[in-house]
């Protein structure tokens, strides 16, 4: 029996929220929030006050368009991200003022994602 | 801005001054709280010093400056040769909406404005980065004014830039004429 994870429905529409949980550079001390699967967005995004709590330093800055296709410079954060099985370590984020984390495609494409909306449920696994 | 003015005129004259040698140095920790219009002047100046940051009704937020104030003016740190304070100023919660003035408040400027030299050094680098094969298409770790390491994976720099130097605001660029841009079509993304 395959391990899946239901759609959260207190979003609407229904999204994909996986229990994820973050760090800085060689920290032990790992925060948990909820991140919402996002294959449209290039890069990962987490919440601006979480950044200031994790006091983390700006590393690269990249131009970044946004749904309106205003582009605009900013920093990147490097952390170290755990999901499911997975770790991503010195993977760079965003910020912005957000409630969960947003996670990209930087993330996404090191596993296989099977997406059944119809069904509420997701399954995030091993290639 | 009229209390903004009135609190950094209190940290000013908190030092010993002329009292240096009657005193010993002693570190200063403000207790205040300060309006939400003037959190972002506040912010950028003392954002250093802020320790915690906790958001208050209006309504008590102006008395409680008045008071803290008065208090401030009423005991100089210079008489008493200990006195520590605690910084409060408006908090946010994870997820709260906050507007752009209250954003400024949660973004520890000393950093930003230390990688934004980085930032600025590497800009001026650029052009000797882009003629060295050594450096051409790769990643740059700008510490100090300085290239301090390189790599074609930015990733594995960062991890030993940090690893060596420790975890400050380092700049890490890409040593290339392109420009990428990088998309985050979700409206939320803010």
């Amino acid at each position: 029996m395959k391990k899946m994870d239901r759609y959260d429905i207190t979003f609407e529409p229904p999204a994909p929220i996986a229990e994820i949980k973050i760090s800085k550079p060689f920290s032990l001390e790992f925060v948990p929030l909820k991140g919402k699967i996002d294959s449209g967005a290039d890069k990962s995004v987490i919440p601006d006050a979480l950044r200031e709590i994790m006091d983390l330093k700006p590393g690269k800055e990249i131009i970044v368009k946004g749904y309106d296709g205003r582009i605009t410079s900013k920093p990147t954060y490097y952390i170290t991200v755990l999901l499911k099985e997975f770790r991503f370590d010195f993977i760079d984020v965003l910020s912005s003022d957000r409630k969960e984390m947003l996670i990209g495609r930087d993330i996404i494409n090191n596993f296989k994602l099977l997406l059944d909306g119809k069904n509420k449920y997701f399954e995030i696994m091993d290639p | 801005m009229a209390i903004a003015k009135e609190i950094k005129s209190s940290l000013e004259s908190a030092p010993l001054g002329d009292r240096e040698e009657e005193y010993p140095p002693v570190e200063y920790e403000i207790s205040l709280r300060v309006p939400v219009e003037d959190v972002g002047d506040f912010a950028w100046r003392y954002g250093s010093k802020i320790e915690k940051i906790e958001k208050v009704k209006p309504e008590k937020e102006k008395r409680e400056s008045e008071e803290e104030i008065k208090a401030l003016r009423g005991k100089p740190a210079a008489t008493t040769s200990r006195t520590f304070f605690v910084p409060h100023l408006p908090h946010f919660q994870i997820g709260e909406k906050t507007t752009g003035v209250e954003k400024r408040a949660i973004i520890n400027q000393e950093d930003l404005e230390v990688w934004e030299k980085e930032k600025n050094a590497f800009a001026m680098l650029k052009k000797f980065l882009l003629s060295e094969e050594n450096y051409k298409g790769k990643f740059v770790a700008v510490y100090g004014g300085k290239i301090v390491d390189h790599d074609a994976d930015d990733r594995e720099l960062a991890k030993r830039v940090y690893e060596k130097y420790g975890y400050h605001p380092i700049y890490f660029g890409r040593v290339t004429e392109e420009i990428k841009i990088i998309e985050v079509p979700s409206p939320e993304y803010g």
